[in-house]
């Protein structure tokens, strides 16, 4: 077990500094900010100076060795639209994000696992119907369309829910959430019901059935947890499906999260607010991963590291 | 049986998706209609409630007006930003010395007069008995502070407009002298937003850069409570503000960058005001009882670029031809919804010289093929555009329309943003391409000099005559005089085309019918006279 942490977390580090590459360079090929930080009558011996005196002018090489020395320490590099560190401003954001992709995950939940479930266990029309409209429906409309029908409907129609931010607590996130676990939804249905049908005719479930048990007390004692390790795998890759999708999720509601941030950063050519961005969702995702593959070990006793 | 199994999925899906449609779709036409009024009016009580508790005694005195802007606070120091959005919002917790008015004149803000004491010097009174909202006076030493921040070596502030400053002298506790390095003429232009904003001097050395970037202090009308980047940033009137308490109770200002949804917003109630309203809801916005569409003229111009380095665009016969060849009011109609007016050079309406005799180019393709054959092109010729994304792309493929019935074919090339704006910037852009420019600065001078003016790398326009005209205008300190060179040098922009001067977009806001404002005449979203019932 030690032995396979110690082996990952080497991988993470690795993939980690192939994140700082990717991230760094894609980056700087597209040019430097001084242009948009600088006014438009800015003269072009003036534009030289302030390349010069924010190292823009230097080999990428030797900047790409700045920006890494630098993580080494912490640091992030500052902010030029903010000013403040990187860190500080993309971690200021986390909070937000976090609260939304919690909130779409819980519903995601509440929506995907009972129609997956019941679908195995029934086969009645209202069972199949739920399972058609959230699988078909969740993957045919895109998140941005859904969130601006739900816009139209909830907020300028009805009156029911603020259009945008996230100051009016629960009913801020109602909309989001819908839009974010919808999209995510259909994928967990379908993998859980594969799963749990599978399952469904191995030997020990006719083993008790024929002990008399009830079709409840089979799916939850017996069925439900020999189907977990598809599912929970889903799930970890639905974390970093959220996170994408919470970019376009934000800049539609207005949510002050890490994707708007982001989207604004990419507009602004604020490469270290960008590049902490990539870095700390990077990370965020190979720590999931990580401890998806170790709670297979908790859930399945046969599986050994 | 498989038949009607299938038929049966699909009459669910598609009874879902009527539905969300069936209802979503009742608000354009629906909109104006019975329901919204009722719930608009209960939209804009409840927050009214909220503010209840955070202003208390003066209930009914105001409300908090919440506004909609498309484009987030980066800051909330006014020297640490070269957003002009950033100072539309910050324009209500800080005071610049100077203001400009709607005519495009400076009117006194905290400096009540200025005059011109030697040939670079320039000497400003400022007013007494204001004070920071920490308690600070505000007097001299806040302007030698202020200034001093902005230009001073090693100064982190991204704005270059101070560059002609030298010193500024203190003179008394209410009057400074700026010496300058160069005859300047503009140097009370130059303050009247950005570097012109006035900080506290005591407050930041004491609480420090950083946190005064996010808990900005100053002398304007409203009084900064708190602020969640790219969310909201909430502001309460300032009882003691030396130009008369602001009559709403607060200001709410609501960042939302994506278009549709910032109109959503208003058509929700959740906001009174909004800005850039795009001409695509121009429609549901009219069409709703609750709501008007104010417009004001606009500082932003858009234009097509013409002159160039090489080939036949260097001939100003064939600059003039394209002038003539382009239907613009045609422009106006399908593409900004009538909300743009003709322009004849590079000048707003608000703008110093904007009062220049000028007509624009009428649309005579008569005229254009005549000029063509003239400048030795009767067949037309062949060359290539370029553009950047949004409306530009709208506007480029129109024109390529209207010169294609003129004979010339146009190779359109849009680019990318960040692309067109790195060529842009370097001036390595096709010999034709189209933008937009906002003239903020209340005097087209900057535009000239960036663009037309030999050795800047975005002009291709070279000519020696009007180099000297303009940099003559630049030297002139007597207003008129100056005015009156400016209205030379529109006048032979006019004539030698090296832009087709489309025309000026109009602002369009999104207002709620109870909130009472003065549209603002350059962007800058001023609450100090607002107010809301």
């Amino acid at each position: 077990m030690a032995a396979y942490l110690a082996r990952r977390l080497v991988i993470m580090v690795i993939s980690l500094l192939g994140a700082t590459v990717v991230a760094f360079f894609v980056l700087h090929m597209t040019g430097d900010p001084t242009n948009l930080l600088l006014p438009d009558d800015a003269l072009p011996e003036e534009r030289e100076a302030f390349r010069k005196q924010m190292g823009f002018d230097r080999p990428l090489i030797v900047q790409y060795w700045d920006f890494l020395s630098g993580l080494l320490r912490g640091d992030f590099g500052y902010s030029y639209r903010y000013q403040q560190p990187a860190l500080e401003v993309v971690l200021e954001r986390v909070p937000a994000t976090v609260e939304m992709m919690i909130a779409a995950i819980v519903l995601m939940l509440v929506i995907a696992v009972p129609i997956a479930v019941l679908s195995v266990m029934y086969s009645n029309k209202w069972v199949k119907s739920a399972y058609i409209a959230v699988t078909f429906l969740g993957q045919a409309i895109p998140g941005f369309v859904l969130a601006i029908l739900l816009i139209l409907l909830f907020s300028v129609q009805l009156h029911w829910l603020p259009a945008s931010g996230n100051d009016q607590g629960l009913k801020s996130l109602i909309m989001p959430s819908i839009v974010l676990a919808l999209f995510g939804a259909p994928q967990i249905i379908r993998l859980l019901r594969t799963s749990l049908a599978s399952v469904m005719n191995l030997d020990f479930v006719r083993t008790a059935r024929a002990k008399g048990q009830t079709q409840a007390k089979i799916m939850f004692f017996h069925v439900f947890r020999n189907a977990l390790i598809p599912f929970i795998t889903i799930l970890g890759m639905q974390m970093g499906i959220l996170l994408g999708g919470s970019v376009i999720t934000e800049t539609v509601f207005g949510w002050p999260g890490l994707g708007q941030a982001m989207v604004q950063a990419i507009d602004n050519r604020d490469y270290p607010v960008v590049q902490a961005g990539i870095l700390l969702s990077a990370f965020f995702i190979m720590t999931i991963n990580l401890i998806v593959d170790l709670l297979y070990a908790v859930i399945d006793p046969r599986i050994r590291y | 049986m498989l038949g009607t199994k299938k038929s049966g999925k699909w009459k669910i899906v598609l009874l879902v998706l009527s539905i969300l449609l069936v209802l979503t779709g009742c608000v354009g036409s629906g909109g104006s209609g019975g329901s919204s009024i009722p719930s608009g009016g209960e939209q804009t009580s409840t927050p009214g409630g909220q503010t209840g508790q955070a202003g208390g005694q003066d209930a009914g005195a105001g409300k908090v007006i919440r506004v909609g802007v498309g484009s987030s606070l980066t800051t909330g120091d006014p020297h640490m930003t070269g957003s002009y959005a950033d100072q539309a919002v910050l324009i209500n917790i800080f005071d610049p010395l100077v203001r400009r008015d709607a005519s495009g004149k400076l009117q006194p803000s905290l400096a009540v007069s200025w005059e011109i004491v030697g040939d670079k010097t320039w000497e400003f009174k400022l007013r007494e008995g204001v004070k920071f909202h920490n308690g600070e006076d505000f007097n001299a030493e806040s302007v030698k502070f202020s200034l001093e921040r902005v230009f001073k070596e090693g100064s982190k502030s991204p704005i270059q407009e101070l560059r002609s400053f030298e010193s500024v002298e203190f003179v008394d506790s209410h009057t400074v002298r700026i010496h300058t390095n160069t005859v300047d003429p503009y140097v009370p232009d130059k303050l009247a937003l950005f570097a012109g904003m006035i900080v506290p001097p005591n407050y930041i050395q004491e609480k420090g850069e950083e946190y005064f970037h996010s808990n900005p202090v100053g002398t304007g009308p409203f009084v900064f409570e708190s602020w969640v980047k790219d969310g909201s940033l909430k502001l309460k009137a300032n009882p003691d503000y030396w130009g008369g308490a602001p009559k709403a109770m607060g200001v709410e200002f609501k960042f939302i960058p994506d278009a549709q949804s910032r109109v959503a917003a208003l058509l929700s109630g959740d906001v009174d005001v909004i800005n850039s309203v795009p001409t695509t809801a121009i429609g549901s916005i009219e069409s709703n009882a609750n709501l008007r569409l104010d417009k004001a003229d606009g500082i932003r111009i858009y234009y097509m670029s013409t002159a160039y380095t090489s080939g036949p665009t260097q001939d100003k016969r064939v600059r003039q031809a394209i002038s003539y060849a382009i239907d613009t009011q045609l422009l106006i109609d399908k593409l900004m919804g009538g909300y743009a007016v003709q322009i004849a050079a590079p000048v707003a309406t608000s703008n110093f010289g904007a009062d220049v005799d000028l007509k624009p180019y009428p649309y005579d393709p008569q005229k254009a093929k005549q000029l063509l054959a003239e400048a030795g092109y009767p067949n037309g010729f062949e060359i290539e555009m370029n553009t950047e994304p949004g409306i530009y792309t709208d506007i480029a493929q129109a024109i390529v329309q209207m010169l294609a019935d003129v004979g010339i074919k146009v190779n359109l090339k849009p680019l990318p943003g960040a692309e067109f704006d790195d060529k842009y910037e370097s001036g390595q852009l096709a010999p034709l391409w189209n933008s937009g420019y906002s003239i903020w600065q209340g005097d087209p001078t900057t535009l000239i000099s960036t663009f037309f003016i030999t050795g800047m790398p975005r002009a291709k326009y070279f000519n020696d005559e009007f180099d000297k005209m303009v940099n003559d205008m630049k030297q002139m300190t007597d207003a008129d005089q100056r005015k009156k060179a400016l209205h030379d040098i529109l006048k032979k922009l006019h004539e030698d085309a090296p832009w087709v001067y489309l025309f000026q977009g109009n602002d369009l806001y999104g207002v709620n019918k109870n909130v009472n404002w003065s549209v603002p005449y350059d962007q800058l979203l001023e609450m100090k006279t607002a107010s809301i019932q």
